[in-house]
């Protein structure tokens, strides 16, 4: 793949490189990133409250923990999008062109093909917000019920510390783990 | 502590048996066992003590005395039943219970140490008095109020309170996607509209 | 010889006994119950009691509790006695346990009766007390962490079924 090839991509094959690749802009990153971190912090006020762990003491493992958490987190949002993204852009192609034919009507100067370019970009926007949004909301659920029936009801006669590890853990670990499977 | 009581018990019959060749009958004995039955002891909570006396001779005993002076009264309040009791007269071959309800005010390691038990081994006014010590339930720690409360409260508060610090990752998300789906899912369905 | 001895002894006592038995007996009660039950294994209950004699003096007082079983009352104080016993937390019932106290004539009617195999009731007894027992908390109802977990469950069940119908 040499740069010169990189320059003769069209915006639509850009376009379309985008849609089947993984990656994700930074904004996206970050986005679920902040997610992630967000979610798998709150589980640390229960370990607190409920579970009486010191915060001081465990200090180095509440870090250790909501840091793996978060990047496994993070993966499973990533490929869940991922797998969402396609379906939603499916399903979504006709209101957009709806949407747009009906705004750009108007606007003789643009050429078909631009017309085009542009539903499509706009189509994977749609798409990239919804199953965004959606990924990140689906995992948070899982996460949080994972972690709940983990600590209070299979973990609950361990000691706090192993509580947390294995219950944060292994809800991260498992939803990373079901979101690459092609579902 | 059984052990030890067994032992006297059995060092006793033989003394009797000695003494009373012709098979006459043998004095009252009494044991008496002396159980905490708290799974948790804690400041400021009851503590149950029940004291099992058994008369396993063949006379009754007579003029018995129970007193338990392990719970002095600094560190501890009687609120049911009294510590020292008198009974006149115990019948052969029975077995009933006594309890008292003390109340700790401090928290620490306690020993529970035994109650005191004197009685007459027969009806007979000549009958000799017998000292004897109750089992010993052993050392306990009570939990300050503090710390049980903590572990055994119903935490509802808090469980709002994480309700409360979730919603935001959970509703936003949500209704983020239900906006956008909605709205072009209207888009789609134009017989919806006018 | 001390056969002799001891019958003129009891002769004389059961004698005593007649002569000064107590009439109209005026009691004055007050129970008390464990009521914390997460913390014991089982419920005390402690009644104490006095009784106040028009004329005469009481013997010994033996008390009938309620699983049947006759014990002698503890002397706490003069004309003060306590009746005490403990149940299984799980089979403790709430209300009022009454219980019937016989002096020594009740208590010999009692033995007769029992050896006979008939039933104590038909011996009448000397007064009643009763223990009432509010019954005891064991834990709190509907435990928070369960209504966590339910509520949880239904999110995420929410959260699938939504996504398979994207996904379809």
């Amino acid at each position: 793949m040499s740069k010169s090839q990189n320059k003769g991509f069209t915006k639509e094959e850009e376009l379309l490189l985008q849609d089947f690749s993984r990656n994700v802009s930074t904004k996206s990153s970050a986005l679920f990133y902040g997610n992630a971190f967000i979610v798998s912090a709150v589980p640390i006020w229960l370990f607190w409250r409920i579970h009486m762990m010191e915060i001081y003491s465990s200090l180095i493992l509440f870090v250790v923990v909501t840091a793996l958490s978060t990047y496994l987190l993070a993966i499973a949002y990533r490929n869940t999008k991922f797998t969402l993204k396609h379906k939603i852009a499916m399903k979504r192609e006709d209101a957009v062109t709806r949407e747009l034919l009906k705004k750009l009507s108007d606007d003789k100067k643009m050429s078909k093909k631009e017309k085009d370019e542009r539903i499509l970009w706009q189509k994977n926007e749609v798409a990239d917000f919804e199953a965004t949004t959606y990924s990140i909301f689906h995992n948070n659920a899982i996460f949080l019920t994972i972690v709940i029936v983990a600590s209070f009801y299979i973990l609950r006669s361990f000691s706090p510390s192993v509580n947390y590890t294995l219950s944060i853990g292994t809800a991260s670990g498992l939803l990373a783990l079901l979101s690459t499977g092609t579902k | 502590m059984l052990q030890k009581l067994a032992i006297l018990f059995a060092a006793f019959t033989v003394a009797i048996c000695v003494e009373e060749k012709t098979g006459e009958i043998q004095g009252a004995r009494l044991l008496i066992s002396k159980q905490i039955l708290n799974r948790y002891l804690v400041e400021g909570k009851d503590i149950e003590v029940r004291y099992s006396l058994h008369n396993i001779g063949k006379s009754p005993a007579v003029q018995v005395e129970l007193k338990d002076n392990g719970f002095n009264s600094d560190a501890f309040e009687v609120v049911g039943g009294h510590l020292s009791t008198k009974f006149a007269r115990i019948p052969p071959e029975s077995n009933f219970t006594h309890v008292v309800v003390v109340r700790p005010n401090k928290y620490g390691y306690f020993n529970f140490s035994s109650a005191e038990v004197s009685y007459k081994v027969s009806d007979a006014p000549d009958a000799q008095t017998q000292v004897s010590y109750s089992s010993e339930p052993g050392e306990g720690g009570i939990v300050a109020f503090r710390d049980y409360d903590k572990k055994f409260s119903s935490h509802y508060w808090d469980w709002l309170a994480f309700a409360l610090m979730t919603c935001p990752s959970l509703v936003i998300p949500l209704v983020l996607w239900y906006n956008s789906k909605s709205s072009y899912e209207k888009v789609s369905k134009p017989s919806k509209k006018n | 010889m001390a056969d002799h001895f001891l019958f003129s002894v009891l002769l004389l006592v059961v004698f005593v006994g007649l002569i000064s038995a107590c009439t109209n007996p005026q009691v004055t009660s007050k129970s008390f119950t464990t009521q914390d039950a997460t913390i014991v294994t089982h419920i005390g209950f402690i009644s104490e009691f006095e009784v106040k004699c028009s004329s005469g003096d009481i013997s010994s007082l033996y008390a009938e509790l309620p699983d049947g079983s006759i014990i002698p009352a503890a002397v706490v104080g003069t004309n003060k006695y306590q009746v005490s016993w403990t149940e299984d937390t799980k089979t403790a019932a709430k209300g009022t346990h009454k219980i019937r106290i016989f002096e020594e004539d009740g208590y010999a009617a009692l033995r007769k009766v029992l050896r006979g195999n008939e039933a104590t009731s038909s011996v009448s007894e000397f007064f009643n007390i009763s223990v009432v027992h509010p019954g005891a908390y064991s834990g709190p109802w509907l435990r928070s962490e369960f209504i966590a977990v339910i509520a949880s469950l239904f999110v995420s069940y929410f959260a699938v079924t939504k996504k398979g119908k994207i996904v379809a």
